[in-house]
């Protein structure tokens, strides 16, 4: 194919998911998940790989976390980058991920659910659409939802639900249930957030 | 503070300075200089640092025409030359070359300003509902 053919097909709109979570809770798994069973044969193609990894022998002034990438293609017009924050992130890159995003899933291991306060916080803080997954741990269904709901003390609105970060139908479940609580708060009023 | 940790970045990456094996295919030596070509690419370069704020991550390139002349660059410049062949985005070429994303738009920013690239940075602000519903389609295509 010559490059003047490539020039004229429609450059679709980039779009963004952030997936969070504290450490070991799956964020990694998750966005692998999605990548990992794409049939090549539709268009529904994946590429994923950490960002920041440098190889040996590479000079560079800084160091980036290793953020996690998967690309979904969403029809002509859209592509959709699921972007694994790394537990160790800096909150600077949090405030990049979060700037005209779609929303985030935030994950959470009941059994280690303080792991996750400071992704929930971000995500408050930034005031930007998210559901909690509960990733399928061991141990993990003796939880309800409502249980997670309280103990992180979430929002009447925002969705709890349950995920196997390692099935990528859960995963894509998760995210289908991410962008239908974003819909629904973008066609009602918002307020400012309320200070804590 | 974000946009600190990225311009020290930037201001370090390769791309600040001249990338080696990044100019404007036709300017050699023996030609001299070519006044009113070279504002273009300038003004492109421009839109990729926006006024020093950094580009969204998640923007996209996509080569030009003039990408055909860029068999002679570096391996990463040359790299991302080939990948651009389709819409890519600044956050895959990062993963794609394992290195940081302030090293990529360095990179890229060279390139756009030698007119090999061409950068299609999101609209900004939340997505509309009608971009959110179109999502919605596409994600639930079995």
């Amino acid at each position: 194919m010559s490059p003047d053919h490539r020039l004229h097909e429609p450059v679709p709109t980039p779009l963004k998911v952030v997936v969070v979570g504290g450490a070991g809770v799956g964020t990694t798994t998750f966005v692998r998940a999605v990548s990992e069973f794409a049939p090549p044969s539709t268009d529904r193609y994946v590429t994923v790989a950490p960002v920041g990894d440098l190889p040996a022998g590479r000079a560079t002034a800084t160091t980036t976390a290793a953020l996690e990438v998967a690309r979904v293609g969403v029809g002509d017009s859209h592509v959709l980058y699921l972007l694994g924050m790394p537990a160790q992130g800096r909150s600077s890159m949090w405030d990049e991920l979060a700037r005209g995003a779609v929303g985030a899933v935030v994950l959470v291991d009941p059994l280690r659910i303080e792991i996750s306060f400071a992704a929930v916080d971000f995500v408050e803080s930034r005031d930007i659409p998210f559901v909690v997954a509960v990733n399928g741990f061991p141990g993990a269904d003796r939880f309800r939802p409502a249980d997670v709901h309280d103990a992180l003390g979430l929002r009447g609105d925002v969705p709890v639900l349950p995920t196997d970060a390692r099935v990528r139908g859960s995963c894509l479940a998760t995210v289908i249930r991410l962008v239908e609580h974003a819909l629904d708060r973008s066609v009602v009023v918002r307020f400012p957030p309320v200070a804590r | 503070m974000l946009r600190s940790v990225w311009s020290s970045a930037i201001d370090h990456a390769p791309g600040s300075g001249t990338v080696r094996g990044v100019e404007p295919p036709g300017r050699g030596a023996h030609e001299g200089p070519r006044h009113g070509v070279a504002t273009l690419p300038a003004v492109a370069g421009a839109r990729v640092r926006r006024g020093g704020r950094a580009l969204p991550m998640e923007s996209l390139v996509t080569t030009t025409a003039r990408a055909r002349w860029g068999h002679g660059l570096d391996a990463d410049p040359r790299r991302i030359v080939e990948l651009a062949g389709r819409p890519v985005s600044l956050v895959e070429i990062g993963a794609a070359l394992a290195v940081p994303l302030a090293v990529v738009r360095g990179i890229v920013g060279d390139l756009v300003d030698g007119g090999f690239l061409e950068v299609h940075a999101p609209p900004g602000g939340c997505p509309s509902a009608s971009v959110l519903a179109r999502l919605l389609d596409g994600l639930r295509v079995p």
